[in-house]
């Protein structure tokens, strides 16, 4: 913990200090296992590794040393294969990366964030993101966040298994109004 | 006699000959007989010989010596014996009496001779005999009369029925002939007899099968009566007479039903089917409509003049079927909505009554609604004719209540359907209606645009709009614009009277309930209670000054941002001392002032006159800076009046002055619309031909900023009961699912409002952690206490 602490604070690791220590683990910044190791040791700002979060983390996945948790980083990744665990995975990144002091997180973030988690998971992905910037252009509450997985998962690849007078938020709602023509055109080419 | 006869008809026939039986005089007198035989006790003289009886008769004697005569006659112990040849004989002369008869010749032998005979026969035990003899004789003459009708070839069909009428007619004059010929065989031995039938019954049975059940003689009679039939429907003139005997010559003969009256159905049917086809097709419907109905009058009058009775239901039943009950359909989508927008109240009435027979009141209770609903919607929805709204639908509701009474009866189907389709149209544009209505009662209660109106009319019309008005889903829109204009009819005293202000509150409130004319009342409250209180004041301070102040409750009265404005010194002290003198009374009150509700009256000394101006204070304020200079440019008018223009109020207010109908100050360029750089002066030639002139219009008018602000307040204030009803259902069920919790608000909240705002109510709320979504089920809110 000590090699990588802030020289000013040493309770804390921050962000250089982070930096290198996904490097001694072998993981790229936008790679998302930095979030899984986060969410792994319970992290609760982004950026930002409290001493005891360093350690109960290590203790938690039974490491010992870095290389321990580099090797058993693919295990990690292999884990959120199940909808339970990825889900929780999936909600935590919200509050860590918005942070406490607000209910909402930045919409160029959170299209960042998309990208990474989403990825493969989610058809619809790139369309989503050009409507929120065509359309939407504030930030993203909690319930969307979490919502928009569940819709991941429900959706059809024609939308048309969609109920807009069920619980979905009004931007879900929106973002399926406007994107079934497109997706329409597209079949037609 | 004829008594028993008619009893005896009754078990066979229910039928009487068609002629009244004329009776002879032997005939009156053997009615007497039958009465004497009823009573034994009493003797009566007995004319004819075959028995005696005793005459007791008492002499009316003064003289009692003398003794009584008594006078007995005796029955004969023995019956005269008849002659051997006697039957043969007689039977000659009633054969020859029969034949005379059936040709119409004149009867040889006596008829009570004849009579005589019969009698003597039937008593000496020969009627069999005699009523077989008769029967014969009988049959061989219809037999003849058969083939005497067959034989003549006739051109038509209707002129054989004159010769059926004809044979018919003589064969039932012959047979009463006969009949009273041999009337004592009738009574002694076919009537007690049950195996016997009477002499008319033979008549009767001999006539129908050996003449009308013969096939020719049936088909072409009823053929030709169905051809005259038709030809009277056709519009011509026919025999009724014959019709009508040749009808009841089938019901004496038990042959109507069966033979003719089902022929005649089937024609009927396929006569009016044809004509119903190419009518619908070539005639508008309510020619249509109005030919069916003399259709039907005609048929019935048919049944009176020549058929039974009896036929009168199935007849009419099959010229509904065909001519309205198949038709019902096509008569509606071709011809009602035309008939509804000309408003033809006869033709529609004709028809509420003709479907009415034939079940097709549903359908076009149908068609009612929906034609409420199409232009119903259209009138609501055409923006162009916004301005006439209100007035083109008090018109539309007056004229369908109309033709609810007049037409269609009051039915309660289609009263309940004008309800449901105007409810329906009324909110298919949400919001704008409630609005529009407001703003018409507004101009009936306001003083000037009404001079005509008595109070009576005023008071109708309100009554017309409130049962618009009750229609409306949406009323806090009616309520706020409605609050807003009342407060400035109160306020600038534009009121055409309190009385009907008054009574339309009493209105509301019977159909809205006392919550919602509470404020409203509140306010009139406050009008008063000023009154009171400035009367006090001016005691109290013991001068008179020119200011009227009206103390408005916070809450009764639309919201009001006050706009700062610098008022001259001596407005501002009359202001101050008010103040005080309230505060003095009434405790714990914060005073503000409104400006923008303020009027004055200024005396201006013009050149050419001097005139009375009723202002705005804001008018009265830019005016009044011209007491100390000439000429004013917009920005040293800014900053002298402390008018800020940033809801456009200041060029508003210049507006009004310099560009309007008085000018009262000239503007540099003189052209509307008011810029920052222009310059005022006052208007040194400024004329008009009244002394008071009215120059505060401008408050009474509505802007559009105004207009939008009065809606978002209305909506902000949904969003309010929207988010509390959500509260407050979820703390009551803790839990609830999505569809049941927008159910449930639909049931409480009174206002339209779509279940996407309803959705952003909800995420509204779950971001500020009043709910959470359920971590099992998406669908399914928790309560977050």
């Amino acid at each position: 913990f000590l090699q990588y602490a802030d020289e000013q604070n040493k309770d804390f690791i921050n962000e250089e200090g982070l930096e290198r220590f996904f490097q001694d683990l072998g993981i790229e910044l936008s790679d998302i296992l930095t979030l899984i190791v986060a969410w792994q040791f319970g992290a609760e700002t982004f950026g930002e590794f409290s001493k005891e979060e360093f350690i109960e983390g290590f203790k938690s996945l039974r490491c010992e040393s870095t290389r321990d948790l580099k090797n058993k980083l693919p295990s990690l990744k292999a884990e959120l294969k199940d909808d339970r665990c990825f889900r929780e995975f999936y909600q935590f990144i919200f509050n860590y990366v918005k942070g406490p002091d607000t209910k909402v997180l930045d919409l160029n973030m959170a299209v960042e964030l998309w990208n990474v988690v989403l990825k493969d998971r989610f058809k619809f992905l790139d369309l989503w993101t050009s409507f929120l910037k065509e359309r939407h252009n504030k930030a993203i509450s909690k319930d969307t966040w979490n919502l928009l997985l569940e819709f991941s998962k429900h959706i059809n690849a024609t939308m048309t298994n969609y109920d807009d007078e069920g619980a979905w938020p009004v931007l879900i709602d929106d973002f399926v109004e406007w994107a079934t023509p497109k997706i329409s055109s597209v079949d037609k080419k | 006699y004829q008594r028993r006869v008619r009893g005896s008809f009754k078990r066979q026939l229910n039928e009487r000959p068609s002629s009244p039986v004329k009776r002879s005089k032997t005939e009156s007198k053997k009615r007497k007989l039958e009465e004497s035989e009823e009573q034994p006790k009493k003797k009566l003289l007995k004319t004819i010989s075959t028995s005696k009886v005793k005459i007791a008769m008492k002499t009316n004697n003064s003289n009692q010596n003398k003794p009584v005569k008594k006078l007995t006659i005796k029955a004969f112990k023995v019956l005269p014996k008849l002659a051997d040849n006697y039957s043969e004989e007689t039977w000659k002369k009633l054969q020859e009496a029969i034949q005379a008869v059936q040709k119409s010749e004149r009867v040889g032998t006596s008829l009570e001779e004849l009579y005589k005979t019969v009698e003597n026969l039937c008593d000496h035990k020969m009627s069999d005999m005699l009523y077989q003899k008769l029967q014969s004789e009988c049959q061989k003459h219809v037999e003849g009369q058969l083939y005497l009708l067959l034989e003549r070839k006739t051109a038509t069909n209707i002129t054989f029925l004159s010769l059926v009428n004809n044979s018919w007619s003589s064969h039932c004059e012959q047979m009463l002939l006969i009949r009273s010929i041999f009337l004592y065989l009738d009574r002694k031995y076919a009537l007690p007899n049950s195996s016997v039938k009477s002499i008319w019954d033979m008549g009767l049975d001999l006539y129908r099968v050996h003449i009308l059940m013969n096939d020719d003689v049936k088909s072409k009679t009823i053929a030709g009566m169905l051809e005259l039939i038709e030809i009277e429907r056709r519009g011509e003139t026919v025999d009724k007479g014959l019709l009508k005997n040749l009808v009841r010559m089938f019901c004496s003969l038990q042959m109507y039903c069966e033979y003719f009256e089902k022929r005649f159905l089937d024609a009927t049917e396929l006569f009016y089917v044809q004509e119903s086809d190419v009518k619908l097709r070539d005639s508008k419907v309510a020619e249509y409509l109005l030919h069916v109905e003399k259709r039907i009058e005609q048929e019935g009058e048919r049944v009176l003049h020549y058929l039974d009775s009896i036929t009168r239901k199935p007849l009419i039943t099959v010229l509904e079927k065909v001519s309205l009950q198949n038709s019902i359909d096509a008569l509606i989508t071709k011809g009602f909505d035309e008939l509804m927008d000309e408003n033809r109240i006869s033709d529609l009435a004709r028809m509420y009554q003709l479907f009415n027979r034939v079940n097709g009141l549903k359908k076009m209770k149908d068609a009612w609604n929906a034609y409420i609903k199409k232009r119903g919607s259209e009138l609501v929805n055409d923006k162009e004719k916004d301005k006439t709204m209100v007035q083109d639908l008090l018109q539309f509701k007056a004229r369908l209540d109309n033709l609810l009474k007049d037409a269609f009866q009051k039915n309660d189907d289609f009263t309940y359907a004008l309800k449901e389709g105007f409810e329906y149209f009324i909110n298919v544009r949400q919001n704008a209606p409630a609005e529009f209505i407001a703003k018409f009662v507004d101009s009936k209660l306001r003083v000037g645009k009404n001079k005509g109106t008595s109070d009576e009319q005023i008071e109708s019309l309100l009554d017309q709009v409130m049962a618009v008005f009750r229609f409306i889903n949406g009323k806090d829109v009616f309520e706020a614009f409605y609050k807003k204009d009342l407060a400035k009819r109160l306020l600038l005293e534009k009121s055409a009277s309190i009385d009907a202000e008054k009574a339309m509150i009493s209105k509301l409130k019977t159909e809205c309930g006392a919550n919602f004319t509470n404020k409203l009342e509140g306010m009139f409250k406050d009008i008063d209670l000023s009154k009171d209180i400035m009367t006090s004041f001016k005691e109290d301070l013991k001068s008179d000054i020119d200011l009227t102040v009206s103390v408005l409750t916070t809450g009764y009265w639309p919201p009001y941002t006050p706009v700062d404005i610098k008022l001259p010194i001596e407005m501002m002290e009359h202001q101050e001392a008010f103040k005080q003198f309230y505060l003095s009374k009434y405790n714990g009150r914060k005073l503000v002032w409104q400006n923008s509700l303020g009027h004055c009256n200024l005396r201006a000394h013009y050149p050419k006159g001097v005139k009375q101006l009723s202002v705005s204070l804001f008018q009265a304020i830019v005016l009044m800076l011209f007491n100390d200079s000439e000429e004013l440019t917009y920005q040293e008018i800014v900053e002298s009046s402390g008018l800020d223009d940033s809801k456009g109020e200041l060029k508003r207010t210049l507006q009004s002055l310099s560009c309007g109908k008085f000018k009262l100050i000239s503007k540099e360029p003189s052209k509307a619309p008011v810029m920052e750089g222009d310059k005022f002066r006052f208007n040194t030639t400024f004329t008009a031909k009244l002394v008071r002139l009215q120059i505060d219009s401008i408050q009474m008018k509505e802007t559009v900023a105004e207009n939008q602000k009065t809606k978002e307040n209305v909506f902000q204030d949904r969003q309010y009961q929207v988010d509390a009803a959500i509260v407050r259902i979820m703390k009551t069920r803790k839990k609830l699912t999505h569809t049941l919790l927008i159910s449930e608000l639909y049931n409480q909240l009174k206002f339209p409002i779509k279940p996407a705002d309803l959705k952003k109510r909800i995420e509204s709320l779950i971001e500020r952690d009043y709910l959470e979504r359920d971590s099992e089920n998406n669908n399914t809110y928790n309560y977050l206490a």
